[in-house]
């Protein structure tokens, strides 16, 4: 289960409005490859995988990217808390704006809703840890498109601790991987599922 | 820097720490070093989340002691507002 600490991961500091910015990082709460997927993502996954080390690390993982998930509704709040109907008309965020006002909702920046079709819990040892290293390159890749085009320092530093992290994510998701073929056998690693073809499964 | 500033950076850094080594010592289980650092960082962050609890207010509800009146752990700011935040990290 989950207990909560007030405070996040990192901290943000963001004393100038821009709702325009405010459009962009919201991909990275409600778009494909944001927060909000890597978490729904992970926390799904770990249920049926069968080795408790790799089902404790997606559990591990999957809340920090809830604390992720809230850094960046953080940033989208303090880009946006002092806003008026006239910067929303001029800043772009006026689609937003008319359903949401200052309101906070998973959505990616170019408008499509958050959705379950986003992310994958295949039940199958390897398509999941593959999916989720390829999650977080995408991630990555994601943070880096927004660091290009954003230039406040205050939005930046934690967009490049988040960056950082995925990295750091993807490492352990390739280590897990090789945890999980040393136990199977090398000449056929699809032989079987140990997700689902369970009395063929050695060991946990 | 405030004392106030001072001990929420040994709070974020001490949990940073304590979050990316649980990660990696879940791929890494066998690394003594690895768990020393952690424990370590473990209680560094335990005694500054009490420390911090008796003098502003509870970051978790573990942390509430029964010393206070009232409820202490709804008068910790919202985290994603300032305040919270003014740390250098």
């Amino acid at each position: 289960m989950w207990n909560y600490e007030k405070r996040l991961q990192f901290p943000v500091n963001i004393k100038k409005n821009c709702p325009k910015t405010a459009t962009l990082i919201i991909s990275q709460y409600g778009g494909p490859d944001g927060e909000l997927g890597a978490s729904m993502r992970y926390l799904s996954q770990r249920f049926s995988m069968p080795y408790n080390d790799v089902g404790g690390l997606l559990t591990d993982i999957g809340t920090e990217e809830l604390a992720h998930l809230e850094m960046i509704c953080a940033m989208i709040y303090q880009l946006t808390d002092n806003v008026t109907a006239e910067d929303a008309k001029i800043a772009g965020f006026d689609a937003y704006y008319i359903d949401h006002a200052a309101g906070i909702w998973p959505q990616a920046a170019g408008g499509v809703p958050f959705t379950a079709t986003e992310f994958q819990s295949k039940g199958d040892v390897f398509a999941d840890i593959v999916e989720d290293m390829a999650a977080e390159q995408k991630a990555r890749a994601t943070y880096e498109n927004l660091l290009r085009v954003i230039e406040d320092e205050e939005v930046r530093k934690p967009l490049i601790f988040l960056r950082e992290r995925e990295v750091i994510h993807f490492q352990r998701f390739g280590e897990a991987l090789e945890r999980v073929k040393f136990r199977l056998d090398s000449n056929n690693y699809y032989f079987f599922n140990p997700a689902f073809d369970k009395q063929m499964a050695k060991s946990k | 820097m405030d004392d106030k500033t001072k001990l929420l950076g040994e709070i974020y850094e001490t949990s940073f720490a304590v979050n990316d080594l649980t990660l990696y010592l879940d791929t890494h289980p066998e690394d003594a070093q690895a768990l020393a650092e952690f424990q370590a960082m473990h209680a560094r962050r335990k005694t500054a989340m009490q420390t911090f609890e008796k003098k502003y207010y509870p970051l978790t509800v573990d942390c509430m002691s029964g010393s206070k009146d009232g409820w202490t752990w709804g008068s910790a700011p919202a985290p994603w507002q300032g305040g919270m935040t003014n740390v250098e990290l």
